[in-house]
């Protein structure tokens, strides 16, 4: 995202099935000491690779959280500044490890209007390089109207 | 008892516990360190007159960041860690629990106010479920704990439901 004003997302003009732009991670065990550093997570699976052998994983694991922050930012980066992130809920079904691209995917499943509010619901998945899927989850946006 | 049933035993004595905490300052620097681990340079996170052009007093946190800090203390000293870096006490497991895997296993949050820097952040924390269900591998232990995060007014900002597993 740049400084310049962004394309904003409307309810009305959002239609079912219409597709999030697709958002690429690739992490790096800088990234994930970083991660564990900032949320002051101690567990070594995320930065201490030999660990992480020991426990049968092939190097350190993306922590869940940081599933969840892209994940988020998928949603962030569609909805504009004037859009409002309701509520995620995000299920890790497999680990990643790093060095491996994280591809996150939304698709709007729902619109319905609560309350004098334009909601729209997201399917989302996070899925690796074998298209197997890391992070299914669910959003809920809510849009300006117009 | 098998050491998955001792858990389960553990978990449900937790259940409706609650408590609140003071958990500090959201810093400006917190707000951008953060964005910078998680890779998003959305300039909400980071230019403050950018956040002031859109409402905001300050540079507002990623949605997801405070129901992501794991510890919001000094932390422990290395010999009060388990072997896997977990703390021995105050954590999901009691001290006396070998040979257990304890990991995230899904979230739902709702996000009720922005939180802006320099916003004073409180904690309640409450077990609400818990349950074992039989995996691939034998019985997993289910663990919810709500956190609802707000200020000292009791202004709500972020409701996280987080599930974690032991097996």
């Amino acid at each position: 995202m740049s400084n310049t004003q962004p394309l904003q997302v409307v309810y009305s003009e959002v239609e079912i099935g219409e597709e999030l732009p697709i958002l690429k991670k690739n992490t790096s065990p800088l990234q994930l000491f970083r991660y564990s550093a900032i949320t002051w997570n101690t567990h070594r699976i995320h930065f201490d690779k030999e660990y992480a052998l020991k426990e049968g994983y092939p190097n350190i694991l993306v922590h869940s959280h940081l599933h969840g922050a892209f994940l988020t930012q998928l949603c962030t980066d569609w909805m504009g500044d004037r859009g409002e992130l309701k509520s995620l809920e995000v299920n890790i079904k497999r680990f990643a490890i790093p060095g491996e691209t994280l591809t996150c995917k939304g698709t709007v499943v729902e619109k319905k209007m609560v309350d004098g509010e334009g909601l729209v619901t997201i399917d989302l998945k996070e899925i690796n390089e074998q298209a197997e899927v890391c992070a299914p989850g669910r959003a809920v946006i809510k849009l300006p109207l117009v | 008892m098998t050491v998955i049933e001792k858990v389960s035993e553990h978990f449900r004595v937790m259940l409706g516990q609650k408590k609140e905490e003071h958990l500090g300052t959201i810093t400006d620097l917190m707000i951008k360190r953060y964005a910078l681990a998680i890779g998003d340079d959305n300039p909400l996170y980071s230019d403050r007159e950018y956040a002031r052009k859109r409402g905001y007093e300050d540079i507002i946190a990623p949605p997801n960041m405070v129901a992501s800090i794991v510890d919001w203390s000094v932390g422990l000293k290395e010999e009060d860690l388990h072997e896997d870096g977990t703390p021995k006490t105050g954590g999901i497991l009691p001290s006396n629990i070998q040979g257990i895997r304890v990991m995230g296993g899904g979230e739902m949050k709702k996000f009720i106010n922005p939180i802006v820097a320099g916003t004073d952040v409180y904690v309640t924390t409450e077990v609400i479920d818990t349950h074992v269900k039989e995996g691939k591998k034998g019985p997993i232990a289910f663990l919810v704990i709500k956190n609802t995060f707000k200020d000292a007014k009791g202004k709500i900002y972020c409701i996280s439901e987080r599930t974690v597993i032991a097996r």
